[in-house]
């Protein structure tokens, strides 16, 4: 199973993902924001996957996605987004930092397990080629 | 001269747009805080007695702006929150609970700003804000006299503001709903009724 970071100004929202997360065996860590993130991303670093809002305080999750890029590299760590924006031209930009896939609140458990699973075992892949 | 299209189009778009506004509060509400009944009624009366405190989200675009506002009591929030936070309500803090009601303003602002896009019209939304007192300070734009004193220009019944007010009752308490919009482009707004999208709570992970 794998560590996923939750990153959400909402601690309603996080508790939901990370119930979620770990009932189906998943460990996370929580940032409340992209700033957080990055702090806890270099505290640790063996994340597998980073769930993200957009509209955050702060540090905003896009802006959070190119940080992470330039310290990181675009596919070190793949990038869920989670939020209530849809607009292509968001999407876009997340894209070309990092994000691999995008679910708009408010989400379906099985069907963002699913995602996760399916985004970990496209990384686990790249990873064990690369 | 009145152009009663253009009054018959607002009206129109305007009763499509409250429909859509309560059918997201009512599902979202239910599967957030994972109650088993919701029931929509209309509200009257006086919204400033109805709970101490309010969560707030606005939503702007071309076609039209709308403040979407949630008012609610401490103990309500704590039940309809147990479930998220896996606590007894006892054990849920007043910021736990007022993050929870907040949350659900995020997702109903979400829920129309998507429903909106899948219609071809695009809108921006707030962060979600939370006061609370008991003073009612969002009086009903369009309509002066309520505002006392106040010297506010009458608008012509076409570009009044419109709104609506309902609470959602659930078997762990109720809260009041309200939205004050603002339609522009009342052809656009029409359009939510032609083709109704899924389910808000249906989307699917879309990968890039």
């Amino acid at each position: 199973m794998a560590k996923i970071l939750v990153i959400d100004d909402s601690e309603s929202l996080r508790g939901q993902v990370k119930r979620d997360l770990e009932a189906a065996g998943h460990q996370v860590a929580e940032a409340f924001d992209g700033m957080n993130a990055l702090e806890v991303i270099t505290a640790t670093p063996d994340v597998h996957l980073i769930i993200c809002d957009v509209n955050m305080p702060r540090m905003d999750g896009l802006t959070f996605c190119v940080k992470l890029k330039e310290t990181n590299g675009a596919t070190k760590y793949p990038i869920f987004m989670l939020t209530t924006e849809c607009s292509t031209e968001m999407k876009l930009k997340g894209k070309e930092n990092g994000v691999v896939a995008w679910i708009t609140k408010p989400y379906v458990a099985d069907k963002m397990l699913v995602a996760v699973d399916k985004i970990l075992a496209k990384f686990g892949e790249a990873a064990k080629a690369a | 001269m009145k152009d009663t299209t253009l009054i018959d189009n607002v009206a129109g778009a305007s009763e499509i747009f409250k429909e859509e506004v309560r059918r997201q509060a009512s599902t979202l509400l239910q599967g957030f805080a994972s109650v088993d009944r919701t029931e929509v009624i209309s509200a009257t009366g006086n919204p400033a007695l109805h709970g101490r405190w309010m969560s707030i989200i606005i939503l702007a675009g071309k076609a039209l702006k709308m403040n979407f506002r949630v008012h609610f009591n401490e103990e309500v929030a704590k039940q309809l929150a147990l479930k998220v936070y896996a606590k007894k309500p006892e054990e849920i803090s007043t910021a736990q609970a007022v993050d929870f009601v907040k949350e659900f303003c995020n997702l109903v602002a979400g829920g129309v700003k998507r429903t909106m896009q899948d219609h071809q019209m695009q809108s921006l939304i707030s962060m979600p804000l939370i006061t609370r007192g008991t003073d009612e300070v969002f009086f009903d734009i369009g309509q002066p006299e309520v505002a006392g004193e106040l010297p506010l220009p009458k608008k012509a019944d076409h570009e009044a503001g419109q709104q609506d007010r309902w609470t959602i009752q659930t078997e762990r308490g109720d809260i009041l709903c309200s939205v004050t919009f603002d339609i522009l482009e009342p052809d656009a707004v029409q359009t939510l009724k032609d083709k109704k999208t899924d389910d808000a709570a249906e989307e699917e992970v879309e990968f890039l």
